[in-house]
């Protein structure tokens, strides 16, 4: 890359000189949501894995067990769908959300803004405010300087130890894993999960911040295609603020002829990600309006109008009207309701049963000495249950086929393959029909039952 | 999850088993399996992601048009 012979003037390095960024404390109506957001979403992830339902944890990924529990339902690998289901309908929501409202995901709900906020919190508990922490950072070593980034360590540290085990609770019973701690007795693997996503968050929240949404964020680089000019976006006013300078206070600004921006730099001083919002939107915006919180602050003090920076559309900014049902939202709307619905009526109508039917493939049929035809199936009966069942083989329409199968007994959340033959008398050839429905029920009093369609061949000269 | 949900981890295990009953150490079990699985398709994701940026950003040829 410094092979400058070769590359040109436009060479650039690889990577930027990372400047280190020293959010200042913001307060107002939306520093408030976003404290409230992180408060609710980090107390559901710590709280969750406590949760009973119905006896068990009631959110478990149980993988050694293979399968998830959701609030008492139970989903099998065979469910996989309904994941995927879900995951989409989440893509969805955030490209409407998107679409609407702009990045509101990525200023108060995204883990990254969530935890960046709580180690945030706890540094500036230990060494201050933003002109705390820089003057402790230009100073040289001294006891003060060590004793203070020591107890942010380890402040950071039990933290991260503690979202790493309320991590792995989601996939081991959380009392469990709690008394394995306790004795020192975990699993290999738990305490390497526990290790690597605690480090993981040190790492993500402490350190890295905001570039991760700069640099590592795939969302932050394409949600630019949902925006349109009705996007709610962070913006300045620079019709209002321009020229900026600074002025006394009370002053006339039209007087002095300048805008409403005083030029205090404090926009750029509370802004996670270091950029100067009055350039315009950037990729680098997540959105979280602490400039709009701080910007409104001074005005206030100013005596000025609030708003200078704001939550508005390009339309609002040029003076035109926003309109809110569009194509791209409607598009997204009918897609986010059409799929959330059929989900729900899905999940709703799912039975703990499921069944497959194959032909025998190495005859079409057999013909018995006493003249009565047999075709041979296999059967897959999957048993969703939280419990075993004893499953009795029948078709529709009764009466005509003899079935002769065993009922099976098949164990909860496992699959059994049976064998199953149906004859059919010489008498009742005539009658028997082409397509049938091989059902299986269970015998005791659940009443769950899944049916397939398949053929029954015989022979042309027995119609 | 793709995989692992056709994919149970438990036949691997019981094929190193039946080969050598007390073969499959301590890591062997199945939240192993994932955990392996898991950094596998991340280390094929960050393949992919270094190869991309190395053919994207091929140096110029020494004394050549670029």
């Amino acid at each position: 890359m410094s092979d400058g012979a070769a590359g040109g003037a436009d060479a650039v390095p690889l990577y930027e000189a990372h400047r280190k960024v020293y959010p200042r404390e913001v307060s107002g109506r939306f520093a408030r949501l976003r404290t409230l957001a992180a408060f609710t979403l980090l107390g559901i992830f710590y709280g969750l894995p406590w949760v009973q339902w119905n006896g068990q944890q009631a959110v478990l990924f149980d993988l050694p067990a293979r399968k998830f529990h959701l609030f008492g339902l139970t989903l099998w690998p065979q469910d996989f769908l309904y994941l995927s289901w879900l995951l989409v309908l989440a893509a969805l929501t955030l490209f409407f959300v998107t679409a609407v409202a702009g990045r509101v995901w990525c200023g108060y709900a995204c883990p990254q803004t969530v935890w960046t906020e709580a180690f945030l919190g706890l540094e500036r508990l230990v060494e201050g405010d933003r002109p705390q922490r820089l003057k402790l950072d230009r100073k040289p070593w001294s006891g003060e300087w060590v004793l203070r980034k020591t107890i942010k360590q380890v402040l950071w540290v039990g933290f991260a130890g503690l979202t790493g085990f309320s991590f792995v609770a989601f996939f081991t019973p959380a009392t469990e894993l709690a008394a394995g701690v306790m004795n020192l007795a975990l699993g290999g693997w738990e305490v390497f999960w526990i290790l690597f996503y605690g480090f993981a968050t040190y790492g993500n929240a402490g350190f890295l911040r905001e570039q991760v949404c700069i640099y590592m964020c795939p969302y932050a680089r394409f949600q630019g295609a949902m925006f349109d000019q009705d996007t709610l976006i962070v913006s300045y006013n620079p019709g209002r603020g321009e020229p900026r300078g600074a002025r006394k206070r009370g002053a006339d600004a039209r007087a002095t002829g300048l805008g409403d921006c005083v030029d205090c730099t404090i926009c750029v001083q509370v802004c996670p990600t270091g950029i100067d919002i009055r350039k315009g939107l950037q990729y680098e915006c997540i959105a979280c309006a602490a400039c709009v919180d701080a910007c409104d602050d001074v005005m206030a003090r100013m005596d000025y109008q609030p708003g200078l920076i704001s939550y508005v559309t390009e339309h609002g900014l040029a003076g035109q009207t926003t309109r809110f049902s569009r194509p791209r939202v409607l598009i997204y709307g009918g897609l986010l309701l059409a799929l959330g619905i059929g989900f729900v009526v899905s999940l709703g109508m799912r039975q703990p049963i499921g069944l497959d039917i194959i032909r025998d493939r190495n005859a079409l049929y057999r013909v018995l000495p006493d003249g009565s035809v047999e075709n041979v199936y296999s059967l897959r009966i999957l048993n969703k249950d939280d419990r075993a069942h004893r499953y009795v083989i029948e078709t529709q329409p009764a009466g005509v086929f003899q079935v002769d199968a065993e009922t099976v007994v098949v164990d909860a959340g496992d699959v059994r393959a049976v064998p199953a033959r149906l004859h059919v008398a010489r008498d009742d050839l005539t009658r028997a029909p082409r397509d049938i429905v091989i059902a299986v029920r269970t015998t005791d009093d659940s009443g769950l039952m899944a049916g397939r369609t398949t053929r029954f061949f015989v022979p042309e000269a027995g119609r | 999850m793709l995989t692992f949900a056709a994919l149970d981890p438990q036949v691997i295990i019981d094929g190193i088993e039946r080969g050598e009953p007390g073969a499959a150490s301590w890591w062997l079990t199945r939240t192993g399996i994932y955990s392996i699985g898991f950094f596998l398709f991340w280390s094929v994701a960050a393949v992919a992601g270094m190869l991309t940026d190395y053919l994207h950003d091929s140096p110029p040829r020494k004394g050549g048009r670029s």
